[in-house]
């Protein structure tokens, strides 16, 4: 494994056109960071300078460790890939949300195993409630807001159909 | 390289000279000293735990640990206590991994389909791998050294520029003596 500087984006599209191995890790646990879809919408960027943008298309879940089997054995399992067919808000949000529930799935078997000394969810309801607007908005197709800006009646409304049909 | 740096890198050494399985009592021994010491951070863990596993026993899921923890003080104390024991045993596992070997993999990691993983790693092909940094990442490291072959990873840097050779040799050691991989620009 080589390790680059993390901002080195032109180090970054090296890798990509040389036709390398890429490995990204993101780290989602600050909680002034939250964000509805950082996590595909890096690999999307990187991807997209190179001609290789959208053919992402194999998500690989967590690591599940086994409490029974936790002193001797890490058993790895991919629920199923998921694919993302375009850097469309709608997709990054429904294909982060698909990681979020894989990562779910892999931390509900033994919850006390992973890191649990952060604040990991939203200290208000506010908080809450903005983070949810934020997504609505990606599945509406807008681009993420960012935190703390309202969006538009309109932007609201379409927002409310997606719910509704959802 | 720093006092601190040269400690850590002592601390490892040790580490990987010493039977595995001792070294995971006495993580579980400081594990439970870090629970006492450090109340604040066990009502952090407190929280989230007691949040995962109301949801989880809500809906009838997770083992019957963490559904009895959902209503149970005294076995929500006990999850608290184990998350303290498991960040312990983390870091034995970091300072370890100077020793691991391919067959040390192997032994302990099991892919439910490794189709999966064929399909995903082609020769040739480029491809880009996302991991979220909620577990081990040392692990993660390993598994691709292992199992998918040199990979490039951009990497957040150290504060403390004597611990950096500690945290490279952490990524780097696996494979540096196997393929001759070059640690570029690292931390």
């Amino acid at each position: 494994v080589t390790l680059i500087p993390w901002r080195n984006l032109r180090e970054i599209f090296g890798v990509l056109r040389r036709r390398e191995m890429l490995g990204l890790l993101v780290g989602l646990g600050l909680p002034r960071r939250r964000h509805p879809g950082p996590a595909v919408r890096r690999v999307d960027d990187a991807a997209g300078g190179t001609g290789h943008a959208r053919r992402q298309d194999g998500l690989a879940h967590p690591a599940d460790r086994d409490p029974a089997r936790a002193e001797t054995a890490v058993p790895v399992s991919w629920p199923s890939p998921s694919t993302v067919p375009s850097s469309e808000p709608a997709e990054l949000q429904r294909a982060t949300q698909a990681l979020a529930d894989a990562l779910g799935a892999a931390i509900r078997v033994a919850p006390e195993q992973w890191y649990n000394f952060k604040p990991l969810w939203p200290d208000t309801e506010a908080e809450a409630a903005d983070l949810e607007r934020r997504a609505h908005a990606m599945q509406a197709g807008r681009p993420d807001p960012g935190p703390g800006h309202p969006a538009s009646d309109a932007s609201a409304a379409v927002a409310e159909r997606v719910e509704a049909a959802s | 390289v720093t006092t601190r740096g040269r400690i850590l890198l002592a601390a490892s050494w040790i580490a990987c000279r010493l039977p595995e399985r001792s070294l995971f009592r006495l993580a579980g021994l400081a594990g439970d000293w870090w629970y006492r010491a450090k109340p604040g951070r066990a009502a952090q863990a407190r929280r989230n735990l007691q949040r995962v596993c109301t949801a989880l026993a809500a809906s009838g899921r997770g083992s019957s640990a963490v559904r009895a923890a959902a209503t149970d003080p005294v076995a929500l104390e006990r999850l608290v206590r184990s998350a303290f024991r498991h960040a312990a045993r983390y870091y034995v596992e970091v300072a370890r991994n100077p020793a691991v070997t391919r067959e040390w993999l192997d032994e302990r990691l099991t892919l439910d389909d490794p189709s999966v993983l064929a399909e995903a790693v082609i020769p040739g092909n480029a491809s880009v791998f996302v991991g979220l940094h909620f577990g081990s990442v040392e692990l993660a490291s390993l598994f691709m050294a292992f199992r998918v072959g040199e990979t490039v990873v951009p990497m957040e840097t150290l504060d403390d520029p004597g611990s950096r050779p500690t945290s490279s040799r952490r990524a780097v050691a696996p494979v540096s003596g196997s393929s001759g991989c070059a640690k570029r620009g690292a931390n």
